[in-house]
This record gives C-alpha cells, structure tokens and sequence, in this order.
C-alpha cells in the first residue's frame, strides 16, 4: 500500500480559480518534489494532501486513512505540514507556539516540551526560542515551521516552498537540516526552482495550470526530454530561423536550440544570415527547468 | 489520554498570552481590580442617603406619596413576613404596613431595624410622610366640619381627631451591611460582570479568531475534533474568568471586604453559580458570532452587547436602581439573576433551597443556550474550513 494516495482532487476557490483539477498522484518512502510555477496548484496539492484544505472532489488516503473522511484522526497523526506563512501566536514565543501545535497533535505537555527543545536545538533556534514569534526573520519563522511540522513525529513531511527566498547557501544549509532531522520519513516538497527539485528529491510530479503534465525521476525525465544542453537566443526583428532543420521553442522574444549535433556558432550564423537582431546568448546545461518549459512551453518563473 | 492533552492546548495558549499579552494582563486582572476600587469608593458607603422601603397595604395610599419621594426606592410586598425577612437580611432598610381605610381609621405599623443609623434614617422618612398624610385628613375634615365647629374649639377638634395610628416597631438585624460586607457585594458584582466580559468575549471570538490570524489552518491539519477544540476553548475562558475572579477577590481582600461571610459550602456554590453563568455568556458569544466577519467587528459587538448589559442587565447597578421598564428585563436576565442569587446566598444568607428553583431554571436556560451555541460553532468551522 502506497504511503499516501491521491486520487482525482479538484478544487476551486471561492473566486472562480480553478487551483487543481482532477489531479491524482501516489507518494512512497523518499523524498517527492512537486514543482511548477506560482499558481500551477502545487500549494493547493499539498494542503489537501496535508489536511488543511478541504477539496471539491477526490480522495486523499494516508496509509490507508481517508484524509478528509472518517479516517481523518489518524490520517493527521501521520502527517506534519509546514505551509507557507506558517501561522503562529505572534504574542508567544517560539518553544510556546510548538508546544501549543505539540498538545493540539496529541502529546502530553512533557512530551511537547521534550520535542520542542529537541527541535529548536535542530533547527538552530535554541537561542531564540524565549523571544516573541513576532521578531523572528522570515527565515527563523520558516525554520520554526519545520519544527512544528515534526513535533509529533511523524512519518511523512510536508512543507510548502521550504526555501523559498533563501540565498543559495542558506538554502544547503536548510537542506542539509532536513536531511539530518526528516531521517528516514516521507518528504513531500514544492518548489519552482528546478535545481533544488534536482538535488534533493527522488522524483518529482510537474505541476501546470492545476494539473499534473509529467512525473517521474528528475535524471530520467531530464534525459527523455532535454538531454543535450540548450542555447538561449534573445533577439528581435522577425522569425527565429531554424538551424540545421531543428526548430527552436519560441517563447516571447527567447528562442530555445537544442545543441544535439548543432553548434552555438550555427544559431548564430542563422541568425545572422535572417538578419534579426541578437541580442543575447546563452548556453544552459539540461535541467528540470528546461524540461518544463519543453513540456509546457511557459517559464518556470 | 490524546484528548485530554489537546483539551489543554487552548487553555495553554491562553495561559502563556496572558504572562506574555500586557492588553490581556489588563482586561483579565487590572481592569476588574481598578472598577472595584472605583466602586467600592463610590458605592460601598454604609451612610447612603437612599433608603430602600418595603410597603404592605389593602389600599393604594401610600404608593403613589412614597413612589414619588426620590430618596425612596419602593417595593411592594403582600405579606408581612416577607417584609421581615426583608429587612433582616439587609435588602431593605424599613418597612410600612398600612391596615385599615380612610373612612374606618388607618393603622400603621413601621418597622425598622435597632442601631441601624440608615434603618431609623428611612423609618423618620416614613413617619414624616405618615404625619404629612394626618395633617392632610385633619385640613380635609376641618374644611367640611368648619361651618360646624364653634370658633374657638378648633384646636381641640384637631387633637382629638387623630386619623392614623402608628407603631413603630424595631426588628433585630441577621446582618448589617457594614463597609466590609459592601464591598463584598462589589466584589461579587465585579465577577458578574467579568463573567459577562470574558465569556461573551470568549464566545464570539472563538472561531472567527482563529479564522483571521490564520490559526485555524494550524488546527484543521491536526487530530482534533472540533468538539474536543470546542470544550478546550470553553475550559480556556473557564481559566480566565478563575485568573480573573481570582485578582477580583485580591483585590477585594486589599479593600477589606468581609470574606468572614463566605464559608467553605458557599464558596462551592458561588462556584457552581459561576461556571452556570460563564456557560450561558460563552453560548450567548458562540450564538452572537454568527453576525461578526472579523475581530474588529466581533470587539465592537461585544462592547455594544456588554456594556449596557453590565449597567442595565442588573449586573454592576442593582435592580432597585433601574426604571420599571429595564428592571423586568434585568430581573429575567440570566447571568443577573446568578449574580443576585450569589449575593443572596452570600451576604443575605439565603439557603440553596429558596433558590434552588431558579437555579435549576436558569442552569437548564444556560445548557440549552450553551448547546445552541455549539451547533452554531461546529456549522460556523465547517463554513470557515470551506473558506481557507
């Protein structure tokens, strides 16, 4: 049995957006990506997949336990989400606000205390753990989040964007955190950044405009779709030419040439010889990224 | 064992927001203790001018010239017996019985309470008033008989007729609301309308709260039945009203009430009488956060509701203060009505059995406004779980 199964979830807010429409994924041991730019119902996903939003239509079991039906106790017993903006007692201090989130997932108010010291000694907020929630940073406050979504232990971890806005090196470092601290449980993150999506998780679900438009491991979806490196052509003035009968993607004022068996200096001979203006170039290793843009044919940000 | 921890989780938040939050500091602990003093100061005077007088009579004679003295708050009663009890347990200060008409003599009987300065105070009221009535039968007849009545046997005539005989009778005291047992009364009082506060308070907010500062996303994703939430929420405003009461009677020690008065049964009682109300003011919120969208609006209908209430419900003012109109209203006001009987048991003291009836009335009232109130809280997060 899958350790959390997702069938055919759709959802609409109350404004008319249709965040996820029929969306169905299966999640095991490891660690899942689902990634796909602002608005493509990844978010939306996991807070149904994590129990805070109620979908319209579909199912979520979480070894074997109805998310949003009968099972829905023991389903969140097994689930701790970290979502964006995590909301806190801004009034209270760090260790206060776990322990709050610890007593309402069921630990005794030792245990809650026990983990929460534990965790904020992890996560590096040992230090700050007797100041108001309202003076963290926002990085401080995402890493308080993790905290809350472990509290309980549970077997499997969501968290929303957890590096989002970080810099590169902040970001290893919150990833190397959660390597060490999720040991062996189930993580499920979103991202929109291919490369951290290609680093850190197992296999990946790609999200556009609500639905799923290809899943798999991140290598092997790479070499199916963008095994060679791409060149990046700005330009203006008219047509991008085709180069040695390989087409590019257009998108906007970008063109994209796949350098299988083409060279950069024929893209810009081609160029040269259509007469358009160039007005930048650029060669890019394959990547997650490319792959989406191949496949849907938009930018991931 | 699950439940209970999570039974704790909003009684923990509170707890920790009211050592951290210096706003809720000052609505749980330093606001009830400044109006004590406050009231105390202005209203726990033994030497008060108003007088509270019970009247018993076959005809309305006396109604009418005591309703319209404005130092007199007037009440009537039908037995003489009631009227004693009255006065011995301190909720009047005199009482008049009138026997008797006009046409076949009055006799009047006033009873007032020994060494009581303000009993006697109303028991000289009533005689004046008594005396300015016989001087007004005596004019009368003197004007009808005068044609009658040889010039010079006036003054005879006026000291023979004497239209209304009067006895004064004196009544030992069970109590004397002396400076100490006012300002229990104050300190009493205080818990009323801090009942009144917190519980409407608690009650409004509870869904809508959590809905604005993003809390109730937190909540949704965890292993806890809205009912276990709701419960934990309801013990959490039993804990502020307890904190509350708590600095109330600190307070009230530092201002000397007379908590002599209040022995150990008693004290269980009020306490029962306490957690009744707070039920009933929590139901009344869960019922009233059906018309607020947000804190803001939710604080303003609670300061809209609670303020005349805590004035005009007979909670903070006694009833005998208020016009007629207000004072049936305030009379059949719950949470007033458990406030009045946890003076009646407390300084007058009145057995749980006088009161049981309406204890048992108001309890069931509070139950059923407290149920409601959770069908409303269960419909109002299905709604606010539909919004996220």
């Amino acid at each position: 049995m899958p350790t959390i199964q997702v069938l055919n979830i759709s959802k609409t807010y109350r404004n008319g957006v249709k965040a996820v429409e029929d969306v169905s994924l299966v999640f095991n041991e490891g660690i899942y990506a689902l990634m796909g730019p602002n608005g493509s119902g990844k978010t939306t996903t996991l807070n149904i997949i994590g129990g805070v939003l109620k979908p319209d239509k579909g199912e979520v079991s979480i070894q074997g336990y109805s998310m949003w039906g009968d099972g829905y106790i023991e389903a969140r017993k097994r689930v701790g989400i970290a979502i964006q903006d995590m909301p806190f007692f801004n009034y209270l201090t760090g260790i206060d606000n776990l322990i709050y989130i610890g007593l309402l997932r069921g630990l005794s108010i030792s245990e809650a205390g026990r983990r929460a010291r534990k965790l904020l000694r992890d996560v590096g907020l040992w230090n700050s753990r007797r100041r108001r929630v309202s003076s963290y940073s926002g990085g401080m406050r995402r890493r308080l989040a993790i905290a809350a979504s472990l509290i309980h232990d549970p077997d499997i971890i969501i968290l929303d964007e957890p590096a989002s806005g970080l810099d590169p090196k902040s970001r290893e470092e919150l990833w190397s955190l959660l390597l060490e601290i999720c040991g062996d449980k189930t993580i499920i993150f979103s991202s929109h950044d291919g490369y951290e999506v290609e680093r850190f998780s197992q296999y990946v679900y790609l999200f556009h405009r609500g639905r799923v438009v290809e899943e798999g491991e991140p290598r092997e979806l790479i070499e199916r779709y963008v095994p060679h490196p791409q060149a990046i052509v700005w330009f203006e003035g008219g047509e991008p030419p085709d180069v040695d009968g390989v087409k590019p993607l257009v998108i906007g004022s970008t063109a994209r040439y796949s350098l299988d068996g083409v060279e950069v200096d024929d893209v810009l001979n081609a160029f040269r010889v259509r007469g358009l203006t160039l007005r930048k170039i650029e060669i890019v290793e394959p990547s997650l990224s490319e792959v989406f843009i191949r496949l849907t044919g938009e930018e991931l940000s | 064992m699950t439940i209970l921890w999570q039974l704790l989780s909003e009684i923990y938040a509170y707890v920790k927001a009211l050592l951290k939050s210096k706003e809720t500091v000052f609505w749980v602990v330093i606001f009830p203790i400044i109006m004590l003093v406050i009231l105390s100061l202005v209203f726990a005077n033994p030497d008060q001018t108003s007088v509270e007088i019970a009247l018993l009579e076959e005809e309305d004679l006396f109604k009418e010239i005591l309703g319209n003295i404005s130092s007199i708050e007037l009440e009537l009663v039908g037995d003489e017996e009631t009227m004693l009890q009255m006065l011995r347990n301190g909720s009047i200060q005199a009482g008049l019985v009138v026997r008797g008409s006009i046409e076949d003599g009055l006799s009047t009987k006033i009873y007032f309470l020994e060494g009581v300065q303000e009993s006697e105070l109303a028991a000289s009221i009533i005689k004046a008033v008594i005396n300015g009535v016989e001087e007004e039968i005596r004019s009368r007849f003197r004007r009808l008989a005068d044609p009658f009545i040889p010039p010079n046997a006036t003054t005879f005539v006026d000291l023979i007729i004497d239209p209304i005989s009067t006895d004064m009778e004196e009544v030992e005291p069970e109590i004397y609301l002396d400076r100490g047992a006012l300002t229990l009364v104050m300190v009493v009082r205080m818990v009323g309308v801090q009942i009144l506060f917190i519980g409407l308070f608690s009650g409004v907010m509870m869904v809508i709260a959590k809905k604005q500062q993003g809390i109730l996303k937190l909540i949704i994703s965890s292993p806890i039945t809205s009912l276990t939430l709701l419960v934990s929420d309801t013990l959490a405003t039993f804990v502020s009203i307890t904190v509350s009461t708590l600095s109330i009677l600190a307070g009230g020690l530092i201002l000397g009430a007379d908590y002599s008065l209040m022995t150990m049964d008693k004290a269980l009682l009020l306490i029962s009488i306490g957690i009744i109300g707070s039920l009933f003011m929590t139901g009344l919120g869960l019922i009233l956060s059906l018309l607020p969208k947000t804190i803001e609006g939710a604080t303003a209908l609670v300061n809209m509701i609670a303020f005349p209430l805590m004035f005009l419900g007979g909670i903070l003012v006694p009833y005998t203060w208020l016009p007629p109109y207000i004072r049936d209203f305030a009379e059949s006001f719950p949470v007033s009505r458990l406030i009045n009987t946890m003076m009646n048991i407390l300084i007058y003291d009145v057995s749980i059995y006088q009161v049981l009836n309406d204890l048992v009335i108001v309890s069931i009232l509070s139950i059923a406004i407290y149920l409601v109130g959770v069908l409303v809280y269960r419909r109002l997060m299905e709604i606010a779980i539909e919004e996220i």
